[in-house]
């Protein structure tokens, strides 16, 4: 048989060669049919499991609550444990309707993992593209860079930078409904024209209905007929209009009546904040003659000089703070069913946006599906943008300049308290009120503890 | 009083708005109207009925949940569990995956998101090794396909 055929002609090495050549082969094959037996064996083992016996729909449900309590959690680490959890996180878009790029080091990574799977930008709702690089100082009112962020900066800046451009060429999401960039930490802002804005919105973006873009200096060239919100912070106004103006080389500013270069037939608010106008001839007040919106939408400026000799009226922020020269306009709305009420009368400290926005900030959980908010404080303008940023899903924002009894009345009340140890900020304390039948974020022992300090100071935290 | 028969045949008499919290029991009582006949819960074991009146039992009273919520949109997403609820939970995994399996027959979507949320915390910043321990999961991955995954996603395990 085949040793007869195998020795034909051949020497005794050779033969033996022949014959170890083919039990090798042998052996090759017989283990890969075992190890693919042991792997059916092993998949038949994990369908037993008692949590593999649980419904696709729940388990997927299981992965969500995983998701969703970090920002930054990868949903891909559920694709590691066996070939049943691969499939169930491939088949959740909850799981890859949003994308969160807010803390190194690995947002590159995750981000080119997340866009490598082109199908799931299909279900993609919101990027939030940012980096949580420090802590807001009340006493210096600025921005502490924590040491990490600042080694991150200094080693991978330009890395990094080259990563988003790429994320933002190659974005082409039809789904997407929320774009929040914030290029500031990558000092994007520069004369150079490689940091133009890319062709970010080259791809398509019909569903877009909320655009926040802060230290973004030119305006991408595309057609926001859905857009509903447009949040711009820390704007470069004669940039900016010089790129809009682009294609309207005989259109001269500011003498331009009736062209309206940009239109936006379904907005509802427009803020644009902390914009460089001192040294510019060009105000946002230019950049709104380009556009074109519904007489109901709502326009707010927000600028620290701009007009400080001005015969606009203002409105100021906290007492305690610097007089914040502004103009703003906002129109509430009270017909509707309210989310979410936040009102600011027990902060501990200063009485300011900054501090409004803190406690907003803290109650971000709270405000994951929050659609409707009213704010109750008596001295705050400069805020929508920054809600837009916390809150994605908020559409209304109503401010009273009331202490709030009666858009609480019925509310029950949570307590939110932040401490920053180590730091000039030395804790957070606010309320926030819920409807009844709203999930309760209850206090950590941490936060407890803290609370308890706060009280023992006789501070009023706990009064309903 | 309401009759219900488990699976393995045992009768509970339960208060109306005690089990009223499962949609699927309060919609058959307003679609059948008031029975004798006992309602077969065929998915549900005696000792799983006891846990989820119990934890009925501890809730009523309490306002239910608008019917019309969508549970994958709407919620709480965060991990916090109220600390009767997590008590409640401290059970072995198998009665746990029982109340939450029972929790989805019956639709009490809140004990469904407790017991949801109790499996996430359980999960929450392990390896995807220590998930497997944790679950008694074997890898079923060909050693090519896990190859691949891990060169994938070699960042999100250094985490």
């Amino acid at each position: 048989m085949n040793e007869t055929h195998l020795g034909e002609g051949l020497s005794i090495l050779e033969l033996l060669d022949a014959l170890k050549r083919k039990i090798h082969l042998d052996i090759l094959r017989h283990e890969s049919t075992v190890q693919e037996l042991a792997r059916l064996l092993r998949s038949k083992y994990n369908a037993a499991r008692i949590i593999n016996t649980l419904p696709w729909e729940i388990l997927s449900y299981i992965f969500t609550f995983v998701q969703s309590d970090s920002d930054v959690f990868p949903p891909l680490l559920r694709l590691h444990v066996c070939s049943h959890w691969r499939h169930v996180a491939l088949s959740t878009p909850a799981l890859w309707s949003h994308l969160f790029l807010p803390k190194p080091p690995h947002q590159e990574a995750y981000g080119k993992r997340f866009l490598a799977r082109r199908w799931r930008l299909q279900v993609l709702y919101t990027v939030y593209l940012n980096v949580d690089n420090g802590v807001f100082d009340y006493h210096t009112r600025s921005v502490r860079l924590s040491p990490f962020f600042q080694q991150l900066k200094t080693e991978h800046s330009k890395r990094l930078k080259e990563f988003i451009w790429d994320l933002l060429v190659d974005m082409d999401s039809p789904s997407l409904e929320y774009l929040s960039l914030d290029l500031s930490p990558w000092n994007f802002v520069s004369t150079d024209s490689q940091q133009s804005l890319p062709a970010i919105f080259g791809g398509s973006l019909p569903a877009l209905k909320r655009l926040s873009l802060s230290d973004v200096i030119t305006w991408p060239s595309h057609r926001f007929d859905c857009l509903t919100h447009l949040w711009l912070h820390r704007l470069d106004v004669g940039s900016f209009l010089r790129e809009i103006l682009e294609p309207w080389p005989s259109v001269e500013l500011p003498a331009s009546p009736g062209c309206t270069a940009l239109t936006f037939p379904r907005l509802q608010h427009i803020e644009i904040n902390d914009f460089e106008a001192n040294q510019d001839i060009w105000t946002p007040h230019h950049l709104l003659q380009l556009m074109s919106f519904p007489k109901t939408c709502i326009v707010q400026l927000t600028s620290d000089g701009i007009f400080r000799d001005s015969s606009i009226p203002t409105l100021r922020y906290g007492s305690g703070d610097p007089v914040l020269p502004t103009t703003a306009v906002f129109r509430a709305v009270v017909n509707r069913t309210t989310d979410l009420v936040v009102v600011q009368e027990n902060a501990i400290h200063i009485r300011s946006p900054g501090a409004l926005i803190m406690t907003i900030s803290l109650s971000r959980r709270l405000l994951l599906n929050t659609t409707r908010l009213v704010v109750c404080t008596p001295e705050v303008v400069d805020l929508w943008g920054s809600i837009t940023v916390i809150a994605p899903k908020v559409e209304e924002v109503v401010f009273t300049n009331t202490s709030g009894s009666e858009v609480k009345s019925g509310f029950n009340w949570v307590i939110i308290v932040e401490a920053i140890k180590g730091g000039a900020f030395v804790g957070s304390l606010a309320r926030v009120y819920l409807p009844p039948m709203a999930p309760i974020t209850r206090l950590k022992a941490a936060e407890r503890a803290l609370a308890k300090e706060f009280e023992s100071k006789g501070e009023n935290v706990i009064e309903a | 009083m309401v009759l219900l028969l488990t699976s393995d045949n045992e009768m509970f008499s339960v208060a109306e708005d005690v089990i009223k919290r499962s949609a699927y029991i309060k919609n058959m009582l307003e679609d059948v109207g008031e029975s004798d006949l006992p309602i077969p819960l065929p998915n549900v074991e005696s000792n799983v009925l006891v846990k989820i009146l119990e934890y009925c039992e501890h809730y009523r009273g309490e306002p239910l949940p608008a019917s019309d919520v969508d549970p994958a949109e709407i919620g709480d997403r965060s991990l916090d569990i109220a600390d009767w609820d997590q008590k409640y939970m401290a059970v072995d995994q198998e009665m746990l995956f029982e109340i939450i399996l029972a929790a989805n027959y019956l639709d009490i979507k809140s004990l469904l998101d407790v017991g949801c949320k109790t499996v996430a915390k359980m999960m929450k910043g392990k390896s995807s090794e220590e998930i497997r321990t944790l679950f008694n999961i074997a890898n079923d991955f060909t050693p090519e396909e896990e190859a691949q995954i891990r060169k994938e996603n070699a960042w999100a395990e250094c985490r």
